[in-house]
C-alpha cells in the first residue's frame, strides 16, 4: 500500500490534525514507510475465520443502574478548562459571514 | 544494614514491621535519591511533600497495628495513570497541565493497600514507543552504561521512567502498561522484573488508552517476589472497565514456587535461528535454556507459524484503536488548545492536535485512521482481525503442549539514545524488532514476563521472557522465580 500526498491530506484530515507544507515530505515518507509491508496480510487464507475483536470474547457486558453516582465536580472540571465562563466551556467566535 | 533504597518490598515490609525504620524515613531516602538523580529525567511530576504526608499516615497505621498490606513502601506511577489532583500528561503536550478528577482503579487499589506515591514517571508520548525518547519532557536515561562506549542508553519503553526509577534505586516498584511490550522490553533494558497480566486482569479504567484490546497494566519491580505482591495487588475485577474478567485473583506470592520439575516448556519453532538477534541476547537466552533443563524442565519445540504477521498485525490493529482514541484530544473541555487564530471549529481542532501531538503520534494516527478508511478496512482491518484469532489458536495449540513458552524478552541490548533521533521512525524493521517477541503477547491477551539474566559481556542488562496460558500468572512467576535463584 501507498500513500499519495493528496491521499495523506485527507487521511489528515480525517485525524482533524493540521501537517503544514514543510512537514508534507516527512509524513508521507514514514506513513509510507510503515505501510510499506502491510500488503504481506494479505496472501493469508483467512477463509472460515471471524474477526477477533478482543482477547476476552466471553466477557459479558454488564448493564448497570441508571442512576448519577458522581458528578458535582463542576470546579475540577472547569480547572482544566482552556477557556471558560459562567461555567461553560468558552470557544473562539467563529461566525461566518453569509453569502450573499 | 542494607541502604533503605536499596531493599525490597518484602525487606521493606519487614524493616518497618520490626521498626527498624520509619515510612518516613523509608520516603526520605527514596526523595534523596530521586533528587540525585535528576539527569536521568525519569520523573515529569515528583510528588515529595504528598509522599511525607502519607508516610507520616503509614506510621500511625504501624503504631495503632493498622497496617495494610503495602503500607509505607514508596513507588512510582507511569503518568499514564489519572491520579486525581495529580497532573497527569501521557508525557505529551496536549495534556500537559492536565489534572484529572479522578483516580485509575489501579491507583486506587495500591492506595487502598497504604503505598506511598512519590511522583509521575516518563515515558514515549501516549505510550506509543520502546524508548522513551518520545516524550515531550525529553527522554529518560538507563542507569545502565556500555562497557566501553559512554553515550547515554535508552531505558526501553513506553514505561522507560518508571524502569528507571526502579532500576536506579528511586523507588522500590513502580506501575507500568503495556500494549506491545512496553513493561516487558523497558524490564528487560534495566535489569528489572516487568508483568504484563492476562488481558482483563487489572483494570484500565482511568488509564489513558492507547490501544483498548491491547491495553494492560502491570508491574515493573526488583524481584519476582515483589512482583508477584504487587500483582495480585493491582489485579481484580472492576465493573468500570467493561472488559474486566470477573474471576478470582490468586494468591500470587503465597503460591510461589521455583520447582519446575516435570513441566514443559515450549520453545517457538518460528522465532529460533532468527539472525537479527544481538549474539549477547542469544548467549544469555541459551544459558537460561541450560538452568530451566538443568532444574528439571523439559524443552519442547512448538510450532507457531502466524507469530510473523504480529508487528503487521499491531501496526493496523493498535493504530486503528490510537487514532479512534486519540480523537477525543481536541482543545476544548481540557488540555492544550492552539493560541493561534483560527476560523473554524475544525480548524481550532487541526491546529490544536498539530501543535499538541508529538510527530511519532501523528504519523500512528495517521496510519491508524487509513486502515479504518472505508477501502481499507475490509481489505486490511478485517483481515487483520481474523489473523488475530490464527495467532490466538497458534497459542492455544501450543499450550496443549507445554505449560509456558519461553522467548528472549527484546532481541536487542539496550542502545544509545543519540541513535534514535532521527530513526525513531525510520527504521521500521529495527523498531518491529524491538517488541518483536513482545507483541504477540498483548496479541492473544496472554500473560507475560521478563526477568533478567546476567548482565552481557558489554555491561548490559538481558532479559528473558515466559508467557503463560489464560490467567495462568502463577506458573510464569514460578519459572521466573527458579531462574531468578540460579541468576543471583
Amino acid at each position: 500500500m501507498f500513500l499519495t500526498l493528496e491521499k495523506l491530506k485527507k487521511v489528515a484530515e480525517v485525524a482533524k490534525i493540521e501537517v503544514k507544507k514543510i512537514e508534507e515530505e516527512f509524513f508521507l515518507t514514514k506513513v509510507n514507510e510503515e505501510l510499506s509491508i502491510l500488503d504481506m496480510i494479505l496472501e493469508v487464507d483467512t477463509t472460515n475465520y471471524t474477526p477477533m475483536v478482543n482477547p476476552n470474547e466471553s466477557t459479558q457486558l454488564e448493564e448497570h443502574k441508571d442512576e448519577v453516582n458522581d458528578g458535582n465536580n463542576i470546579e475540577d472540571l472547569m480547572n482544566n478548562a482552556p477557556e471558560s465562563l459562567y461555567n461553560y466551556f468558552a470557544v473562539p467566535k467563529v461566525i461566518k459571514q453569509m453569502e450573499e | 544494614m542494607t541502604e533503605l533504597s536499596k531493599l525490597t518490598m518484602k525487606q521493606a515490609r519487614e524493616g518497618l514491621v520490626k521498626k527498624k525504620f520509619t515510612c518516613v524515613e523509608l520516603t526520605e531516602a527514596f526523595i534523596k535519591k530521586i533528587e540525585e538523580n535528576r539527569n536521568l529525567n525519569a520523573f515529569i511530576t515528583e510528588t515529595p511533600e504528598l509522599a511525607l504526608e502519607s508516610a507520616k499516615i503509614s506510621d500511625e497505621k504501624f503504631l495503632g497495628n493498622d497496617n495494610r498490606k503495602l503500607e509505607g513502601i514508596p513507588m512510582v506511577i507511569k503518568d499514564l495513570f489519572c491520579t486525581k489532583g495529580i497532573r497527569t500528561t501521557a508525557a505529551s503536550k496536549i495534556l500537559e497541565n492536565y489534572i484529572p478528577s479522578y483516580e485509575s482503579t489501579v491507583t486506587q487499589k495500591l492506595s487502598d493497600a497504604g503505598y506511598i506515591m512519590l511522583g509521575k514517571t516518563n515515558l514515549d508520548e501516549f505510550a506509543m514507543g520502546s524508548t522513551t525518547t518520545t516524550s515531550y519532557f525529553g527522554p529518560t536515561v538507563s542507569p545502565f552504561k556500555h562497557k566501553s562506549d559512554k553515550r547515554s542508553l535508552v531505558p526501553g519503553g513506553s514505561s522507560g521512567g518508571s524502569a528507571t526509577a526502579v532500576s536506579a534505586n528511586m523507588c522500590i516498584a513502580a506501575t507500568g502498561t503495556d500494549t506491545g511490550g512496553s513493561i516487558r522490553q523497558p524490564a528487560a533494558f534495566t535489569n528489572l522484573v516487568g508483568i504484563k497480566p492476562t488481558y482483563g486482569r487489572a483494570s484500565r479504567f482511568g488509564i489513558m488508552a492507547f490501544a483498548s484490546s491491547f491495553d494492560q497494566a502491570g508491574i515493573l519491580a526488583k524481584n519476582v517476589t515483589d512482583t508477584a505482591i504487587l500483582t495480585e495487588v493491582i489485579c481484580g475485577y472492576d465493573h468500570k472497565d467493561s472488559t474486566s474478567l470477573k474471576v478470582q485473583v490468586p494468591e500470587f506470592e503465597k503460591n510461589l514456587n521455583s520447582d519446575i520439575r516435570g513441566k514443559k516448556v515450549g520453545i517457538i519453532k518460528e522465532f529460533e535461528g532468527i539472525d537479527k538477534i544481538n549474539p549477547e541476547i542469544l548467549k544469555q537466552y541459551e544459558l537460561a535454556k541450560k538452568i530451566i533443563q538443568e532444574r528439571g524442565a523439559k524443552l519442547i519445540e512448538v510450532s507457531m507459524p502466524n507469530l510473523k504477521y504480529s508487528p503487521i498485525l499491531y501496526m493496523v490493529i493498535a493504530y486503528g484503536e490510537a487514532a479512534s482514541n486519540l480523537s477525543r484530544y481536541d482543545g476544548i473541555k481540557y488540555g492544550f488548545r492552539t493560541k493561534e487564530k483560527v476560523d473554524s471549529l475544525d480548524d481550532l481542532y487541526r491546529k490544536t492536535r498539530g501543535e499538541g501531538f508529538c510527530r511519532n503520534v501523528k504519523k500512528r494516527v495517521f496510519v491508524g485512521w487509513n486502515m479504518l478508511s472505508s477501502e481499507n478496512y475490509e481489505k486490511y482491518f478485517l483481515q487483520a482481525q481474523k489473523i488475530r484469532r490464527m495467532i490466538f489458536e497458534d497459542f492455544q495449540n501450543a499450550f496443549k503442549k507445554v505449560d509456558v513458552l519461553f522467548t528472549p524478552t527484546s532481541p536487542n541490548e539496550p542502545f544509545a539514545i543519540e541513535l534514535t533521533k532521527e530513526e525513531i521512525d525510520a527504521d521500521i524493521t529495527s523498531n518491529y524488532l524491538n517488541d518483536l517477541f513482545a507483541i504477540p503477547v498483548n496479541i492473544a491477551g496472554l500473560p507475560g514476563i521478563s526477568v533478567p539474566m546476567n548482565l552481557t559481556s558489554n555491561n548490559l542488562p538481558a532479559g528473558v521472557q515466559f508467557i503463560g496460558n489464560r490467567l495462568d500468572e502463577q506458573s510464569i512467576l514460578n519459572f521466573g522465580l527458579a531462574i531468578e535463584e540460579e541468576v543471583k
